[in-house]
């Protein structure tokens, strides 16, 4: 099955199928992949007149498929939210869709290109729909890119723009955005009108411009690990400020805690960043700062960090503490930890 | 002239004057610099940060008439009719009262028509999380592609509530809690251009209490004005809140200090007096400690608030005095307290109880606490109590039967014990539970009889049993047997037989004059 981003990538050099049916949870992707199909696709000029769009699973669009183009080139006919995908015994409209569009792939239009756009973000292998498709690789599915292809994204877009995104400010928002290219989008286009007329864009104008929120967590981690009490107290505030959920921090500091466990037994092994990066599915320089982190904290401390946010978490939820108090004693003691390491 | 609140005559006019968002004003700015408005903008974030009047400064900077670097420019017909609100192109809309798909339908049949007298239509929703998922799913399309002549701000303060198809349409900016300091700088500015008499150190109290927020500020500053001529002092900013002054935590830590359950007894004596809010004091506390803690892990670095260095020296001199494992179980026991109160409402007991046993950490025939087991080996023991001010603790032989309070507070360790393992079913269970010794050495749980539900379930439940045996063995140090009844199956205490001894009846014959009159 081929995946957008690739796709995405050799459109341009490649021939375009008469059917695509697209799935996944990434809809920037979806969107840019459609936009591209109709690039390609679509004669320019005549886009106003060969690109038509219909909402659900019509028949009125295969009768559209087959009808000649205006002008030059093809038509491109979108289907969106269509339920081609869909299941179940008694889906009946589903039923209906998929035969539909079994008996247009055995005998496609060549005027026309088909793009199928299904709001599921995973197409399942039973059903005999989803196994012709494959074959005729014609699904597409619009998964959730790699940190390194949301970085390039990031890249390419800030470059659309005139602009130069540093690496670490790249890596900074696509954390943040946790690879969602259209929040990325948005956070640049905010980033980008806080530097104004500024080409580079650098990771303190992103800190700066507040881009990427949640990305502080991170930051808050690493003073932590690092028994940096000062620097914790104050992204601790800060976070605290922006209007973060105490209970949000506590489950953020234990999912970065639990990496830094990981990566403590991965390094225990004998394990290289790189390969660190490939078991735990992070990127090499976010692998360089765990195996850095978890080797300044120690992985003797790391049940009784967890222990401390286990009784915090227990605190805010049965609301035997205030949760602010509760998140605070938390990171004081996770502080302590390391101090009473040295 | 109508009076006009200080928040609402001290609303800024232009974005260089809006405090504490300037992340958000430079964006805007260049925004409007560079004509790259986006069609809909969502402006997130606690109350009284901003977002109304950011979003107030938009519509106007969008029809303002002068140059695009100048905008608002706060001069022109746009701008001032915007400001008075009376301009037809700026519509604010409450979405907390106009939350059905019928307002929005309306709003989306308005958008069509092109603005009456200036740029662009401004639609302004205000706590937009409010709205019907019908009424989101009605504005959804119109969001998408709205036409070129309309702007809009959504505002909420929980923007989690917003559907992702919503939020992914605007322009997403987070307000954030304002800066003490920066609130106490607003303050201040505004103090002068009144020529009121305000000491530093009650806006500093002002700006704290608002927890960010510069309209709770603003509006705390109002009715502090309001209370009459002369200088406001601190004091009357606290009385106003009803808080309790710094030297009331001062000398209750002073009182931690030294173990002299005396003086703060007396303390407590006084803030009883004083008619304060006993909730308040304990938040109020805890903070105070938790600056002791602070300056105590970072020295003088410490992130307090130290708007007078004699309150950092004061500060500095407990840090020195009382341990840190001490400081963290304070903490933990004024937290729980506050909970307590706010569920019972019991103040002045629940307080009072804690902050004795902290003065006294070694509860008598408890022995000593024993810390944690994953920071044991780093904690300071405590060291043994010395009570100036009480009596000596006393030694009970397990073999003789507790006291009547003796065994409330028995029984208030083995509630403790049973929330601290976690246990919190058999709490709750066994929360409407009234104690006492039966004639043949069993503990008596008995429940009154709006309770039923709580007792079938103790008495059924025999993983509760194994659960509550437990915790008395911890607690008395020997098995307890117990035993559950109903109100009319309780007997009588033992040691109660004359009902005169009972200090509830002895203190209710002597308030009213009455006497016992035996029932049938």
């Amino acid at each position: 099955m081929p995946r957008a981003m690739e796709l995405l990538r050799s459109m341009e050099r490649q021939t375009v199928r008469p059917v695509y049916v697209l799935f996944g949870p990434e809809h920037r992707l979806r969107d840019a992949l459609i936009d591209a199909i109709c690039r390609v696709v679509v004669e320019p000029g005549w886009e106003e007149m060969n690109v038509v769009k219909f909402s659900g699973d019509p028949p009125e669009c295969y009768l559209m498929c087959r009808t000649p183009p205006f002008g030059r080139g093809r038509r491109v006919v979108l289907c969106m939210d269509s339920q081609v995908l869909g299941g179940g015994r008694k889906d009946t409209a589903a039923a209906q869709a998929q035969d539909l569009l079994l008996r247009y792939l055995a005998q496609p239009s060549p005027y026309s290109c088909l793009v199928i756009s299904c709001p599921v973000d995973r197409a399942d292998q039973r059903l005999r729909v989803v196994r012709l498709l494959e074959e005729a690789e014609t699904l597409v599915e619009c998964g959730m890119p790699s940190t390194t292809e949301a970085m390039k994204w990031a890249t390419e877009y800030a470059a659309g723009r005139g602009k130069r995104l540093a690496k670490d400010a790249a890596a900074y928002i696509v954390e943040g955005c946790q690879r969602r290219l259209g929040d990325v989008e948005q956070e640049l286009d905010k980033l980008m009108l806080y530097a104004g007329d500024t080409k580079q864009l650098t990771l303190q104008e992103a800190r700066a411009a507040g881009a990427a929120r949640g990305v502080q967590v991170f930051e808050l981690t690493d003073a932590v690990t690092a028994g940096n009490e000062g620097q914790a107290w104050s992204v601790l505030q800060k976070l605290l400020r922006q209007g973060e959920a105490p209970a949000m921090i506590v489950f953020m500091l234990a999912r970065q805690l639990r990496l830094l466990w990981q990566t403590a037994r991965l390094s225990a092994q004998g394990k290289r960043p790189a390969t660190v990066a490939g078991i735990l599915k992070v990127p090499v320089f976010v692998a360089g700062r765990l195996v850095e982190g978890a080797a300044t904290i120690g992985q003797a401390r790391l049940p009784a960090a967890f222990r401390i946010l286990l009784e915090a978490d227990v605190a805010i939820k049965t609301g035997q503490m205030h949760e602010r108090q509760a998140v605070e004693l938390a990171t004081l003691k996770l502080c302590r930890l390391r101090v009473q390491r040295q | 002239m109508a009076y006009t609140a200080l928040y609402r005559e001290w609303r800024p006019q232009s974005f260089s004057e809006v405090v504490g968002q300037h992340h958000i004003s430079r964006t805007l700015l260049n925004a409007l610099k560079h004509d790259q408005v986006s069609h809909a903008y969502l402006f997130s974030g606690p109350r009284g940060t901003g977002k109304t009047t950011v979003a107030k400064l938009l519509a106007k900077a969008v029809n303002c008439l002068a140059a695009p670097g100048d905008r608002p420019c706060n001069a022109c017909p746009a701008c001032n009719s915007i400001t008075a609100g009376v301009s037809v192109d700026v519509q604010e809309m409450d979405a907390a009262s106009n939350r059905g798909i019928d307002e929005i339908r309306d709003l989306r049949d308005r958008v069509r028509y092109l603005p009456v007298e200036y740029r662009k239509k401004v639609y302004i929703i205000d706590e937009v999380h409010m709205l019907t998922e019908p009424a989101f799913n009605a504005l959804l399309k119109t969001l998408e592609e709205p036409p070129k002549h309309v702007l809009f701000i959504l505002a909420t303060t929980e923007p989690h509530k917003l559907p992702a198809t919503i939020v992914s349409r605007c322009q997403r900016f987070d307000f954030h809690r304002l800066d003490i300091k920066l609130i106490t700088d607003r303050l201040q500015q505004v103090v002068q251009a009144r020529g009121a008499n305000v000491t530093p150190a009650a806006l500093w109290t002002m700006a704290k209490a608002s927890e960010g927020a510069m309209r709770d500020a603003l509006s705390l500053l109002d009715q502090c004005l309001a209370m009459g001529a002369g200088v406001v002092d601190v004091g009357e900013v606290q009385g106003m809140l009803g808080q309790a002054g710094e030297d009331a935590f001062e000398d209750i830590c002073r009182a931690l200090v030294d173990r002299d359950l005396g003086r703060l007894v007396r303390r407590l004596e006084a803030i009883t007096a004083a008619g304060q809010d006993w909730r308040q004091l304990t938040l109020g506390l805890s903070q105070y400690l938790r600056d002791i803690l602070l300056v105590k892990l970072c020295g003088a670095e410490a992130p307090v608030d130290a708007h007078d260095p004699a309150r950092l020296d004061v500060l500095g001199h407990f840090a020195q005095a009382l341990p840190e494992s001490q400081l963290y179980q304070a903490l933990e026991t004024l937290a729980g307290v506050e909970e307590a109160i706010r569920r019972t409402g019991r103040g002045r007991l629940l307080l009072e109880l804690a902050l004795i046993k902290l003065a006294a950490p070694v509860f008598p025939g408890e022995g000593v606490p024993v810390p944690p087991p994953e920071v044991a080996q780093d904690r300071e023991v405590p060291k043994a109590p010395i009570p100036t001010g009480g009596t000596p603790p006393r030694e009970t032989p397990p073999s003789v039967r507790p006291a009547r309070d003796d065994l409330q507070c028995k029984w208030e360790a083995v509630m403790d014990r049973l929330k601290k393992s976690r246990q919190m079913s058999v709490h709750a269970t066994l929360q409407p539970v009234r104690v006492a010794w039966g004639e043949d050495e069993n503990l008596q749980l008995v429940y009154a009889r709006e309770y039923d539900f709580h007792k079938s379930r103790m008495e059924q439940d025999a993983a509760c049993h194994r659960v509550l045996e437990a915790a008395l063995r911890e607690v008395f140090g020997r098995p307890v047997t117990f035993k559950i009844s109903g109100e009319e199956g309780m007997q009588a205490p033992a040691g109660s037989c004359d009902p005169k001894a009972d200090p509830v009846v002895k203190l209710a014959l002597e308030l009213f004059d009455g006497e016992i009159i035996k029932g049938t």
